[in-house]
């Protein structure tokens, strides 16, 4: 009997598919739109703007301009700054009018204080709440001034080397040499700095990141336009299905799978294009996380909609509790940016157990961890939902 | 003969039934008229083996059946109040689901069962959702008989129904009594009650005997 009613259900389902075809196209474009306005706020262009910085330097020192030149074309603070040179005053001015986040000053016999020592500062003025990118040239005045401190400290060992040696007359030779040379590899440092990127979104790019995010909203949030599907079961056809050997297990169970059923026809061709575009591939890692995606995001839908009771209620609590715990798992905004309380919590949210098992068939690596818990969350949906189930009746 | 004994039953201790008999012999009509919320229903159910007694026993020719809810199920047939119907389901996929599974049987009863009777076969292919309301209940009585039980209950049968519905269902209940069926059932319609060889009124908890064929206004004497 339960046999027959299950195939009845993937019956009833398979009726309900041309409404989630309609409402998947409209969930895509939103699903679509949140995540692309979300990846431009944290990583898009207006996130953090270039970096206008004057430069103040004494008009006739030609060895400093020189300096400021190598140091202005470096990849690192050309990427992210654009340096105007202009006269002091005019610098300052431009400071206070806002059109400038940073200021330096360079004073005169600069180049020549680093080679015998004297260190003359480089007068760094930043512009008050300025930002990301007041604060992003700050960090960047700090390594250049940590890079020169460090060859100071080699020339300083040197001198005492030498004079240690007998070697006095030959000190100013060595200072010259050491800060040529020092200045020739250390201006180069982007040769120094191991390539390594680091993302707010852990293992996956940013698009990536939104991909499996998004994917994991849609899954949810597609149970809305088959609300009728997972409306429970009337009292009276409760009672009877029992007395026929179907019990709250079983029809939990049926349901679960009808809606598996919904959700897997509806993001085959989306995991089909997202294969095809090759921002994943056909692997076993693919198939496992498209199954227990699919399996446990029906799962908790239909407890969702078993506990609310009815239709309109399953809808509001379904659209709210699922936006809610998306957002605390990190799916609108990465955790890095969360609260770390909210952070530790996430790992046991739904939308977070399925963003990390989804994420295997982008990285296609095996989590067990992930897996494990969508078989906890599966198992503990099915429970809660015949529970309510019988509670109900 | 199915016989029904000290039938008790509390809601949030609420006493709803309090020791209820009740003896139905085969051919015979039962009816039972009680007001809005004396337990009808829930006395019903427990006959039906829907819901469970606090207390008492429930045997249709000697067996308990209480004890074997499979074989209360296969000969009890049940139609609620409400139509246990799956309204997206077709007529069809309706009946094959309390036929389980088996076309044979279904088809069988479609040429001369209860559901032949009943008048199904036009509609076989329709969508449950989609009937009328005394058609929907024709199609939850040929479901609740799909294991051509010996003992039919029906909770209000014709409540909201036309009435050449309500007279389909009287007739198929005649003919159902008249082929050695044991019929029991609850109503609110004197129409209906006068089909019933004995008639119960449920007050207070326990079944009071009622007079065959009394007027409306000496009826409501016993609610």
């Amino acid at each position: 009997m339960s046999l027959i009613y299950l195939r009845l259900e993937l019956k009833r389902a398979w009726r309900r598919l041309p409404h989630l075809l309609a409402g998947a196209i409209m969930l895509l474009f939103l699903a679509g739109m949140v995540a692309l306005l979300a990846s431009r706020m944290l990583y898009g262009d207006q996130a953090v703007g270039r970096v206008a910085v004057g430069v103040s330097v004494p008009r006739d020192d030609r060895l400093a301009k020189q300096v400021i030149k190598m140091i202005s074309s470096l990849d690192s603070v050309e990427s992210i700054c654009d340096f105007q040179y202009m006269e002091r005053e005019t610098c300052l001015e431009k400071l206070e009018d806002g059109s400038l986040y940073a200021v330096l000053d360079v004073p005169e016999g600069f180049v020549e204080s680093i080679m015998n020592g004297t260190n003359m500062p480089v007068k760094v003025w930043l512009a008050e709440n300025t930002g990301p990118e007041g604060k992003l040239f700050e960090e960047l005045a700090d390594a250049g001034a940590l890079t020169l401190s460090a060859s100071q400290a080699g020339i300083y060992a040197g001198n005492e080397l030498y004079q240690g040696l007998g070697l006095s007359e030959a000190i100013g030779q060595l200072e010259w040499d050491l800060n040529r040379r020092y200045l020739d590899y250390s201006l180069e440092r982007t040769g120094y700095f191991r390539h390594q990127k680091v993302s707010a979104t852990g293992d996956v790019s940013t698009a990536e990141f939104y991909m499996v995010s998004m994917y994991v909203l849609f899954l949810f949030l597609s149970a809305i336009p088959v609300s009728g599907y997972l409306k429970p079961v009337a009292k009276v056809t409760g009672q009877k299905l029992k007395m026929a050997g179907v019990g709250p297990g079983s029809r939990t169970g049926a349901r679960i799978l009808g809606m598996t059923f919904l959700m897997a026809a509806v993001t085959l061709p989306v995991t089909a294009a997202a294969a095809a575009a090759g921002l994943t591939e056909w692997s076993l890692f693919l198939a496992v996380s498209w199954c227990l995606s699919c399996l446990t995001a029906s799962a908790a839908v239909v407890v969702v909609y078993q506990m609310a009771g009815g239709l309109l209620g399953g809808i509001m609590v379904l659209f709210l509790v699922i936006t809610g715990q998306h957002f605390l798992a990190g799916g609108f905004w990465p955790l890095v940016f969360l609260p770390e309380s909210i952070q530790r919590a996430a790992l046991w949210l739904p939308s977070g157990i399925l963003m990390n098992t989804m994420k295997m068939a982008v990285t296609q690596e095996w989590d067990f961890k992930s897996v494990t818990a969508c078989l906890v969350l599966l198992a503990g949906s099915w429970m809660l939902g015949t529970v309510a189930e019988v509670r109900r009746q | 003969m199915f016989i029904a004994t000290n039938i008790h039953k509390c809601y949030h201790r609420k006493e709803i039934l309090r020791g209820v008999d009740l003896s139905a012999a085969p051919g015979e009509c039962v009816g039972i008229i009680g007001g809005n919320g004396c337990g009808k229903t829930t006395l019903l159910s427990i006959l039906a083996g829907a819901l469970k007694a606090d207390e008492g026993t429930i045997c249709l020719d000697g067996q308990d059946l209480r004890r074997s809810p499979a074989l209360c199920a296969k000969r009890v047939a049940y139609v609620p109040q409400e139509n246990p119907l799956i309204e997206e389901l077709t007529v069809m996929d309706n009946l094959l689901l309390w036929y389980g599974g088996s076309r044979k049987a279904l088809e069988r009863d479609l040429e001369s069962g209860p559901a032949a009777f009943l008048g199904l076969r036009p509609v076989i292919r329709q969508t449950a959702g989609k009937l009328s309301g005394g058609m929907k209940k024709r199609l939850s009585i040929a479901c609740a008989l799909s294991g051509h039980g010996s003992v039919l209950i029906l909770d209000e049968p014709g409540a909201a129904l036309d009435l050449e519905c309500k007279a389909q269902i009287r007739r198929y209940v005649k003919a159902y009594t008249a082929g050695g069926g044991t019929v029991i059932l609850t109503s609110h319609e004197t129409g209906e009650l006068s089909m019933c060889t004995r008639m119960w009124a449920l007050k207070d908890g326990k079944l009071l005997p009622v007079e065959k064929n009394l007027s409306e206004e000496a009826l409501i004497r016993y609610l």
